[in-house]
């Protein structure tokens, strides 16, 4: 675990005896960490350990496995998963190259998420909503457990259904570097689009069913669409905290709209809060 | 009697002593040429797997020296340290600053910095591969020669 911080802060971080749940670097100010606690969260802040910027650069070198080049595309969206599957966020000043995002020089800060997995955390849900396979879209604030829960979600569809359910980990949040056991009728696109997996997925491999996490755009909302107008089975989430808020946006509320998903569900911390069917009624 | 085993040990001695020092030129050498090698795996691979050099550094360069090397080189900066003791300055700063520059660039800038390098490497090994053209047998028939020279004295 953070293998490509120092190990002096390494060490500090992980001896505390709770479970860690973010790390948030900032250049030149303490390092904070967030634990999970019996009584909820507990923030912890590092006073003796204060990164400069070049300690950040050498962080993400070593994250990058010593190659930016190989990072290069995540770098540009802001984030790099570590072989560990932490997803860790960095924030710098943004090289244009005229048609976009060229790079990310000047290091200031990185947010370090570490992987949760919660085996059958999905499974209320599935016994009280799904006797066949439906069309789910998870819905919850960052850090609520969406990627756990559609991960153990697609796992019942592998496994429980027996569907052939293909991950579309863009940010190998799911897969883990193929640590975390997806089922045994999974298959896992990592790295690449969405948009351009879930088209690659359908074209090649005939899934049964699709997990793909957080839909942010209207390529990743139309590809999404597309694959279930295909017949497959779509376990997708999104960020969001109330159904009137997410039909605001503009790729949530077109694929919404033209009925794609069967069950919007709801989280707070892990648990299902609001089930919707596909016409938008309260369950 | 005693005066000849002497005298055959010292030339064999002396012989072994100029191999050694020339031994030190074949073994720039093939440090350089195995560095070159994995500049040109480097290069290989950014025209399609896009492997990280963490990965590629665990290959076999042919050159147990470079493998140990390579495997061993902190890309945090701790490199001049794990230079082999044999090299020049100027080969022991060239590798240190590719190693420094190595893999900190985007796909596009990487490629221009490995053939920078190519060039640098290439030059380097054929001129090394030159000279120990002349050196090596030389190192040898010199400390052959010393030997024979102090066999005559003794004798």
């Amino acid at each position: 675990m953070l293998n490509f911080l120092p190990s002096k802060a390494r060490n500090e971080i992980t001896r505390v005896p709770l479970k860690l749940n973010e790390v948030r670097i900032r250049r030149n100010l303490p390092v904070t960490a967030i634990y999970a606690a019996d009584y909820g969260i507990r923030k912890i802040v590092y006073n003796d350990l204060v990164f400069s910027e070049k300690d950040i650069e050498d962080c993400i070198f070593r994250l990058c496995d010593y190659s930016i080049f190989g990072a290069e595309e995540s770098i540009k969206n802001g984030f790099i998963t570590s072989e560990e599957g932490e997803r860790v966020g960095i924030c710098g000043s943004i090289v244009n190259d005229g048609t976009g995002i060229a790079t990310i020089k000047d290091f200031s800060s990185m947010v370090i998420r570490i992987p949760n997995d919660i085996e059958n955390c999905s499974e209320s849900f599935i016994s009280q909503y799904l006797k066949v396979p439906a069309d789910c879209l998870v819905v919850s604030k960052p850090y609520h457990g969406k990627t756990t829960f559609i991960r153990d979600l697609g796992r019942a569809y592998s496994d429980k259904f027996g569907l052939n359910t293909l991950f579309v980990d863009e940010r190998d949040e799911l897969s883990i570097g193929g640590h975390e056991y997806l089922g045994k009728n999974s298959d896992v696109i990592r790295f690449g689009k969405k948009a351009d997996s879930i088209r690659y997925g359908i074209r090649s491999i005939n899934p049964q069913a699709i997990v793909c996490d957080e839909i942010m755009t209207v390529s990743d909302a139309d590809a999404v669409s597309f694959a279930a107008k295909c017949g497959v089975k779509i376990i997708a989430s999104a960020h969001g905290d109330s159904m009137e808020n997410i039909l605001k946006r503009q790729e949530i509320n077109a694929i919404i709209k033209c009925f794609t998903f069967d069950y919007i569900l709801f989280l707070n911390e892990f648990e299902v809060t609001e089930v919707y069917n596909r016409n938008l009624v309260k369950l | 009697m005693t005066v000849v085993i002497l005298g055959i040990l010292i030339t064999a001695l002396t012989t072994w002593i100029g191999k050694k020092i020339s031994d030190k030129y074949i073994y720039q050498e093939k440090f350089l040429n195995a560095l070159n090698t994995f500049n040109g795996e480097l290069i290989r691979n950014l025209a399609f797997r896009h492997d990280s050099i963490a990965k590629i550094r665990n290959k076999d360069f042919h050159f147990s020296d470079f493998n140990d090397f390579v495997s061993r080189v902190d890309f945090d900066g701790v490199i001049a340290s794990g230079c082999p003791k044999y090299l020049d300055k100027d080969q022991r700063d060239a590798v240190i600053s590719y190693f420094s520059g190595l893999g900190r660039n985007s796909l596009s800038a990487e490629k221009n910095f490995l053939e920078e390098y190519k060039v640098v490497f290439d030059d380097a090994v054929e001129k090394l591969r030159a000279r120990n053209v002349k050196i090596k047998p030389l190192g040898i028939k010199i400390g052959f020669a010393i030997g024979i020279i102090i066999f005559i004295l003794l004798l």
